[in-house]
């Protein structure tokens, strides 16, 4: 069974207020959100560099994405939005797409407050590393 | 000089011959073309929705109300796109005789048959990655590193 764990930085409200959202919604294969910094998350994340910069998804067996990717593979995750997520990870689109979610990370600081978030220890202005 | 003057009154006649009239085709091109545009892109919506709808409802097992709105979906687009080209595409030259008309009216069936092609084309290349996405839950891009499966860190608190 395909089972997905999204590490999210919890210390960033807006990435918080993103996955309270994204958690409420129907998926079509199991789906779990973990803290980057949870002992699970330090655990399984060792092996990358980086880790904790940005969103990271990944499989039970160990694949992982991250950054732009990851976005792209939690849309595909939920209902309804499998066929969109697929359409948008085509080419031409895909360039487009991994665009709009890297600016999307970039700029999570200054989205926080239009989501009503807050960003404590300036976790929402983190480099992103994947460019 | 008599020869001279019979010339002199030949082509006077000549000159006082009423011009031809010029009759514009581009009205009945106009109407030909609108016909033919809405009843062709209503004979291929149709066709669309018809086979479509089944090939969805195949894909979708699990949910016939989500296949049949993705069906709808997919057909109120290609009805916007092909009305937005036939109506864009509509002006042209004028066409002062039969030849011209014909090529006129020929030439923008062409194009507009050729964008029905592609559209058609685009929407079995999209129900072909629905079935495909459908078959597999495959996630849509590839991997881009690896860090420890679940299995080793399956007890850890999260």
């Amino acid at each position: 069974m395909d089972r997905y764990t999204v590490f999210y930085d919890d210390e960033c409200g807006a990435c918080a207020r993103i996955k309270a959202a994204l958690a409420a919604l129907p998926t079509h294969l199991p789906v779990r959100y973990v803290p980057l910094r949870s002992a699970e998350g330090q655990e399984r994340g060792r092996a990358l560099p980086r880790f904790g910069d940005d969103l990271v998804v990944a499989h039970d067996d160990g694949r992982a994405w991250v950054g732009p990717a990851a976005f792209v593979v939690v849309l595909s995750t939920l209902w309804g939005l499998r066929l969109l997520s697929w359409v948008l990870a085509e080419e031409p689109l895909r360039p487009l797409t991994l665009g709009f979610f890297s600016w999307l990370s970039d700029n999570r600081g200054r989205l926080a407050p239009l989501l009503g978030a807050r960003c404590e220890h300036g976790a929402c202005s983190l480099p992103h590393p994947y460019r | 000089m008599a020869m001279k003057q019979v010339e002199h009154v030949q082509n006077k006649r000549v000159t006082a011959m009423p011009p031809t009239i010029q009759i514009d085709h581009t009205p009945h091109i106009y109407g030909v073309y609108a016909l033919a545009s809405v009843a062709l892109t209503v004979w291929l919506a149709r066709v669309l929705q018809k086979n479509g709808q089944v090939f969805l409802e195949r894909v979708f097992r699990d949910d016939a109300e989500f296949a049949a709105s993705v069906n709808r979906l997919l057909v109120v687009g290609f009805y916007l796109v092909n009305f937005g080209y036939a109506c864009l595409h509509l002006a042209g030259k004028p066409a002062y005789d039969m030849r011209t008309a014909i090529e006129l009216l020929s030439h923008k069936l062409g194009e507009l048959l050729m964008v029905l092609a592609a559209m058609h084309f685009g929407n079995l290349w999209l129900f072909n990655r629905i079935r495909k996405s459908a078959q597999n839950d495959a996630p849509p891009l590839p991997a881009s590193a690896r860090i420890a499966p679940a299995a080793r860190a399956e007890g850890a608190p999260a």
